[in-house]
């Protein structure tokens, strides 16, 4: 038993360094920073718990991921009737920050923020496969493994799900025009 | 010229930078022709950057990490009880031994029922052990194994029975989980104890009690039939002299049951803390604001936030004491019962015991039949009302239906 002893201390060695993709994935999928916490907590203990059986077939990030997927969609499925508050907070309800801010800065807050929004618009599966691929960059096996699904089905999940955010957007077409951004660069993968 | 559909099918080709030259070409030129696919392109570029630079919030971080830590802790006390049960029940003999445990448990158990309601005449005190569940010693309870010679005897499945399925096992592995050192736990234990020397034993509990530093909350006494007497007590022992507590509780008599729980209230108590901490900060704010106050108006105001405050500190300040006395103080619920001492003093011979234990398992047989059979008959009359109703339902069903078509 002395390697269970050592256990929480080589569980966080390991996963440490995935606490961000976990907990941004809970952010994305959750769309509140309150429940997003609750969530990865959540997901960090459910990995603990399955530690002992994690015996590296995967890669460390697949099998967070997977289980941080799982807590999510558990924890949607759980609060489904109600919006958290929080939710409502913060896609914009809450009081106006008006400090004066630059107007760069300002448009960039702006489009990070529609972007948010629209992403707690999209229905739970394009918004999963969206999220890790196009957010937190898996390539698509990976994330399809995530999800338990075929490749197949995931591209399409994704490109629907991509449609559907810039249909949700059209209307602030001007904001992300390429003019207002930078050169179209290209993207290493 | 390429159309959208197409765009798309390259998009991702062209992100991970795999298309040909002339491929790109025609990418970009309908990239800079469609301005459906250069918003939804954009869009995407965005959805890469929108967590870049996002860091982990600072509480996420350490919270996962003392909650695994927590975790660890309650998972250090080795618990193979569940894993052993399942590779237990898969052995098809071990089920059936299941089955004829319980049965004898049945029939055992109305038979030490019957015994105490006083229906049974009792010849010899003979078969008292057969009701191996009943006087098993607490080492048993406390998962130590280690068969009673006397109770050797007729039962394996017996005590398999008591030992697998009864409710108590699960209460002990609650038990052996709890982690002994972890912060904020409320341990409550609760014991029945059977002793001969009733007195003698009631005075020795308090005096342990007392030489602990615990005290007796509440304490009933009662004298139940054939005057044996009880006494219900609520004690209170500081938490960590309840095992020692209870190790001494264990030379005192028969343990009957025992059951512990440990509840887990850090989240709570924490979340109290953190309250507590946010309204005295704000009661220091409001007092500074008091001595600015310039109008008799932004006083009262001022004065009545105060006083809603200090009402706030003080339950939340009340909450955190309940939960300090109930962690510091477990609570045992002590039940002590006087036994009656049986006439029969030397044990009887092996034949004789074997003899009375079947006579009964006979008479308890016979009395359940008889029971089922009177619960038939007692049944009869209504089963005739129900039948009767259900004849006229149908009879009614039948007519309407014809009458609709």
């Amino acid at each position: 038993m002395g390697e269970l002893r050592s256990s929480a201390a080589a569980f966080e060695q390991l996963v440490a360094p995935y606490e961000k993709q976990v907990y941004y994935l809970c952010l994305r999928m959750m769309g509140n920073a309150h429940d997003a916490q609750d969530c990865a907590q959540d997901a960090m203990l459910r990995a603990f718990r399955a530690f002992h059986s994690f015996r590296g077939e995967a890669k460390v990030s697949t099998w967070l991921y997977t289980i941080a997927h799982r807590a999510c969609v558990d924890a949607l499925r759980a609060r489904k009737p109600q919006v958290s508050l929080n939710t409502l907070q913060e896609q914009g309800w809450d009081a106006e920050d008006t400090a004066p801010t630059p107007y760069a800065q300002l448009e960039q807050q702006e489009r990070k923020r529609l972007l948010e929004q629209a992403l707690t618009q999209l229905n739970e599966e394009q918004r999963a496969a969206i999220v890790l691929v196009d957010l937190q960059g898996l390539l698509y096996d990976e994330a399809a493994q995530v999800l338990d699904i075929p490749v197949g089905t995931l591209k399409s999940r994704i490109a629907r799900g991509r449609q559907a955010l810039a249909q949700l957007l059209k209307n602030y077409r001007e904001l992300f025009a390429p003019s207002s951004r930078p050169n179209i660069e290209r993207e290493g993968k | 010229m390429m159309n959208c559909t197409q765009w798309h099918a390259l998009l991702d080709a062209h992100l991970a930078g795999s298309l040909t030259p002339a491929q790109q070409k025609d990418f970009e030129a309908h990239l800079n022709a469609c301005d459906d696919c250069q918003h939804l392109y954009t869009v995407r570029m965005d959805c890469r950057m929108l967590d870049d630079a996002a860091e982990v919030p600072a509480l996420f971080a350490s919270s996962w990490r003392q909650q695994v830590k927590r975790e660890e802790e309650i998972m250090q006390e080795p618990n193979q009880l569940p894993v052993r049960r399942r590779k237990f029940l898969n052995r098809p003999w071990l089920r059936v031994a299941s089955i004829a445990a319980a049965l004898l448990v049945m029939v055992g158990g109305s038979l030490t029922l019957g015994r105490q309601l006083g229906m049974q005449q009792r010849a010899t005190d003979a078969s008292y052990d057969y009701a191996a569940g009943y006087s098993m010693p607490y080492q048993e309870w406390a998962g130590t194994p280690g068969l009673n010679s006397k109770q050797a005897m007729a039962s394996a499945e017996m005590e398999m029975a008591a030992d697998r399925s009864a409710p108590q096992s699960v209460a002990r592995e609650e038990a052996s989980a709890t982690p002994r050192a972890a912060t904020r736990i409320i341990r409550t234990a609760s014991l029945t104890l059977s002793t001969r020397s009733f007195d003698t034993d009631l005075a020795a509990l308090e005096t342990k009690l007392l030489a602990l530093g615990g005290y007796v909350e509440n304490i009933d006494l009662s004298t139940q039939t054939r005057a044996r007497r009880n006494a219900d007590m609520r004690l209170r022992v500081p938490v960590d002299a309840l095992d020692a507590f209870l190790e001494q509780l264990k030379g005192m008599g028969q343990l009957l049951s025992y059951n512990e729980s440990a509840q887990d209230v850090s989240e709570q108590y924490a979340d109290l803390e953190t309250r507590l901490k946010t309204q005295q900060s704000k009661m220091q704010r409001l007092q500074a604001l008091l001595e600015k106050a310039g109008s008799v108006k932004d006083l009262l105001e001022i004065e009545n936030e105060v006083a809603n405050t200090q009402y706030e500190l003080d339950s939340l300040t009340g909450a955190l004491r309940g939960y300090d006395s109930k962690i510091n103080y477990a609570t045992l619920w002590l039940t002590l019962q006087e036994e009656t001492v049986p006439e029969a003093q030397g044990q009887p011979a092996l034949g004789a015991r074997i003899r009375a234990a079947l006579e009964d398992v006979w008479a308890a047989t016979k009395a359940f039949c008889e029971d089922a059979a009177v619960l038939v008959v007692v049944l009869l009359p209504f089963a005739a009302v129900l039948a009767l109703v259900v004849f006229i339902i149908r009879i009614f069903i039948k007519k309407h239906g014809r009458k609709n078509k």
